[in-house]
């Protein structure tokens, strides 16, 4: 990837990445990522486990505010506006969905779960709830197996159908980016490809930034991907190429074929 | 005494003769020694203008139906104390203080009546009369502080007002004063002999005279 | 035939020894209530069978026990002595443990958050007699300054008293079933853009609820328990009380008071213990129903955490 050009000229580029460093408790845990994702698409992230590809998704939704010795420097911009100028974060926060690696079911009702993001900004009306419910249900392909008991504990679903629970409560709040960190860890296979199929419908409307412990995943549904490595990144390249050995560096090569990681 | 746990125990009220048979039903005979007296003294908050009081007042305003319950019945006005209301201190039921005093104050047949704040100790009697303007206490002479008030009490309405004090507990001339005594659980033998002959000796009395209490008689403490 | 590795080693004789001991240590538990039990039945069954008459017990307030011809023991005021002080300990204790442990679990960090902790703990740490003494030394004299009553010695003072006694060990509990609400839901929660207030209300209090009822609970076991600061504070009157100024007289101090002067397998001894057998099974109803309501909060949450062995981790 080339350095980065003035932000705002290119209305292209959903999150803008300039010399990112987090440390936490001053020890070092990502360094020197500078890097686009383009909106309206999947950026793939891979790296085996503490290369620093969460702390990346932490600092894009400001995530450090309420992380204990997480500081971040660089400059991350979402939109064109560093994230760190919003003086009230949780805004930022709101048009950003979070899918984490375990489902996390709030201790609610199915329903209480997808409504609440809803809630939160105020909206009280039944019948507009009722809606939102419906939509973000379907549109995460959770809707025909939930309809019938909506009103039961979200957290005692299955696995599976938690996350996709998350997925919705992600997309009830209507984001303009998805950010997913191996939201597959905890699900079952068959799954996971109703998710990515969910996913590749979602990307034309949506920028979505998938982390993930599965590169054939990252190849199936990410147009670019970026290899974090270390705390370091070692470059982001257009999927396709990374997997046919184009790689610009011998260790991500190695690591797409599966010789470490 | 009555379990049988103790070989001396001190008691400021006579044992009831049911409880001389409980114990001698569990196996011990308690022998009765008068070791000195004690004056009952009616104590009230030092801002409070009350000099004397009769015990048909206090009997009036301590016992069951009596209908002494304002300051201004006793012809006093009370500064700090705007409710005019009495606020009577009294003790936990079973100790000495409290039956001698319904003995003496209330008569054989009239019980307290309920509503006072029975207190756990003589001191904190006193204590709390230090510390509230509208009440009434009374607790032993011993107890007696420079920051509460004890008015005199007379016998009816013409009687003498007599303060209460180690002589006037001695010679009798204070109405609310009642033997302290001493049991042991059958005739005292070797170190309850030697320690009961101390306390009835001139050097014990004189203790007993130092401390706020009236010895048993006539004794020369230097 | 035996096998050559196949004796009783050292560990397996202590592994053994050691489950017998602690099996005994469990049992010491059952033993010990079941013994307090039976002591305090015993001592009162006589009153119980012979003596006890319902109607006076529950519903009369006249509690005379030594009186000359007419011993009467009506527990009703001293009942509502300690029902209004444990009220009103709890209309104290509950906001300010509440908030304390929200403070503490949710909002506040490092040092302070480490400060308050053992701040909280050191309170519960003072006896109750000082309690009692506060009570009796600082708060009579101020009620009767601020209110213009009579006496300062009331429900109001000894259930302030208690709300600070009680409130350590509810804030202690309170922070516990909130520690217990698993962090995802909280990073979850923030993720969507939830205030910490936001968080707090809508995901974890709820969350935490059977925790937090729990707590109140204990605290309201601990206020009927409680015995010398509310002999202290209390007034120790025999009372009906209309108005937080009046004193009162709770059960366990009318037993404190009174039973060490008193002549064992007296109707009064019998009737003190029959408060206490009264005592004993308030407490453990309320024990038992905070119990109930932990482990309705443990079940909530049972699935959480699955992390089925599904898809291959490269």
């Amino acid at each position: 990837m080339s350095t980065a050009a003035p932000p705002s000229a290119d209305s292209d580029c959903a999150i803008d990445v300039v010399d990112l460093a987090i440390r936490y408790h001053g020890q070092l845990a990502l360094s020197g990522v500078t890097l686009k994702v383009p909106a309206h698409d999947i950026f793939g992230v891979i790296g085996p486990a503490n290369s620093g590809k969460t702390s990346f998704l932490r600092a894009v939704n400001r995530m450090d505010l309420m992380t204990a010795g997480m500081e971040v420097s660089g400059s991350v911009r979402v939109e064109g506006r560093d994230v760190r100028s919003w003086r009230n974060p949780y805004a930022l926060r709101r048009r950003i969905g979070v899918v984490f690696p375990l489902p996390v079911g709030l201790p609610m009702t199915i329903y209480e779960n997808v409504a609440l993001s809803s809630r939160l900004r105020g909206t009280r009306n039944k019948a507009d709830l009722d809606v939102i419910v419906e939509r973000c249900l379907r549109r995460a392909a959770l809707w025909d197996e939930v309809k019938d008991r909506l009103d039961s504990l979200g957290s005692l679903l299955s696995g599976g159908q938690q996350q996709r629970l998350t997925i919705a409560r992600a997309l009830s709040q209507d984001p303009s980016i998805l950010l997913l960190d191996e939201f597959s860890i905890a699900v079952d296979p068959v799954t996971t490809m109703r998710i990515e199929e969910v996913l590749s419908e979602l990307k034309s409307e949506m920028t979505i930034v998938l982390v993930t412990n599965l590169v054939q995943q990252a190849r199936r549904l990410a147009s670019q991907t970026a290899f974090f490595l270390t705390g370091e990144l070692v470059e982001v390249t257009e999927t396709e190429a990374m997997f046919e050995g184009a790689a610009q560096d011998p260790r991500t090569t190695a690591y797409v074929e599966g010789k470490f990681g | 005494m009555i379990n049988g746990t103790v070989d001396i125990a001190n008691s400021s009220r006579k044992m009831k003769d049911s409880e001389i048979e409980l114990a001698r039903g569990n196996g011990n005979d308690p022998i009765e020694f008068v070791v000195g007296f004690d004056a009952l003294a009616v104590y009230v908050h030092p801002d409070n203008p009350l000099d004397q009081v009769s015990l048909e007042q206090l009997a009036e305003l301590y016992g069951e139906g009596g209908d002494v319950d304002a300051w201004s019945q006793l012809g006093v006005e009370v500064p700090g104390c705007s409710s005019d209301e009495i606020v009577r201190v009294s003790r936990q039921n079973n100790s000495g203080t409290y039956v001698y005093f319904r003995e003496a104050v209330l008569g054989e047949r009239r019980d307290f009546r309920l509503g006072s704040r029975d207190m756990h100790g003589s001191k904190d009697v006193v204590d709390l009369v230090e510390n509230t303007p509208c009440a009434i206490g009374y607790s032993g002479l011993a107890y007696a502080t420079d920051h509460v008030k004890m008015p005199c009490v007379r016998k009816g309405e013409d009687g003498d007002c007599v303060s209460p004090s180690v002589e006037t507990a001695i010679d009798g001339s204070y109405p609310i004063a009642r033997p302290l005594f001493m049991y042991t659980a059958g005739e005292p033998q070797g170190a309850i002999r030697e320690y009961l002959d101390w306390v009835l000796s001139d050097e014990g009395q004189c203790i007993v005279y130092e401390k706020g209490y009236a010895p048993r008689g006539d004794v020369n403490c230097s | 035939m035996t096998h050559a590795a196949d004796r009783r080693d050292l560990a397996w004789w202590i592994d053994r020894t050691m489950q017998v001991l602690v099996l005994a240590g469990g049992l010491s538990a059952i033993v010990f209530i079941a013994g307090i039990f039976l002591f305090i039945t015993r001592e009162g069954a006589g009153f119980v069978f012979d003596r006890f008459d319902f109607r006076e017990f529950f519903f009369s307030p006249r509690w005379t026990p030594t009186s000359n011809h007419n011993p009467t023991y009506g527990a009703l005021a001293l009942i509502a002595g300690t029902a209004s002080v444990t009220g009103l300990a709890m209309v104290v204790s509950v906001p300010f443990s509440l908030g304390a442990a929200i403070y503490i679990g949710e909002f506040a960090t490092g040092r302070v958050r480490e400060t308050l902790k053992v701040l909280v703990e050191l309170l519960a740490a003072i006896p109750s007699v000082v309690w009692g003494f506060i009570g009796l030394s600082i708060m009579n004299p101020l009620i009767i300054q601020v209110f213009d009553v009579p006496v300062g010695l009331n429900v109001l003072n000894s259930g302030i008293i208690l709300g600070l006694m009680a409130a350590p060990i509810m804030t202690t509990i309170a922070e516990d079933a909130l520690k217990a609400v698993p962090d995802g839901y909280r990073e979850a929660a923030e993720a969507m853009g939830a205030t910490r207030w936001q968080v707090t209300f809508k995901v974890v209090l709820p969350a935490a609820r059977n925790g937090l009822v729990a707590a109140t609970l204990l605290g309201v076991g601990r206020g009927f328990g409680e015995t010398m600061a509310v002999l202290m504070a209390s007034g120790h009157s025999v009372n009906l009380p209309t108005s937080p100024f009046d004193s009162v007289r709770a059960l366990t101090a009318t037993i404190a008071a009174e039973l060490g002067e008193t002549a064992a397998g007296s109707d009064h001894y019998q009737a003190l213990f029959t408060l206490g057998i009264f005592l004993f099974i308030v407490t453990f109803a309320i024990n038992l129903a905070a119990d109930v309501f932990v482990r309705g909060g443990r079940r909530k949450y049972r699935r959480r955490g699955r992390r089925p062995a599904a898809s291959a981790n490269p």
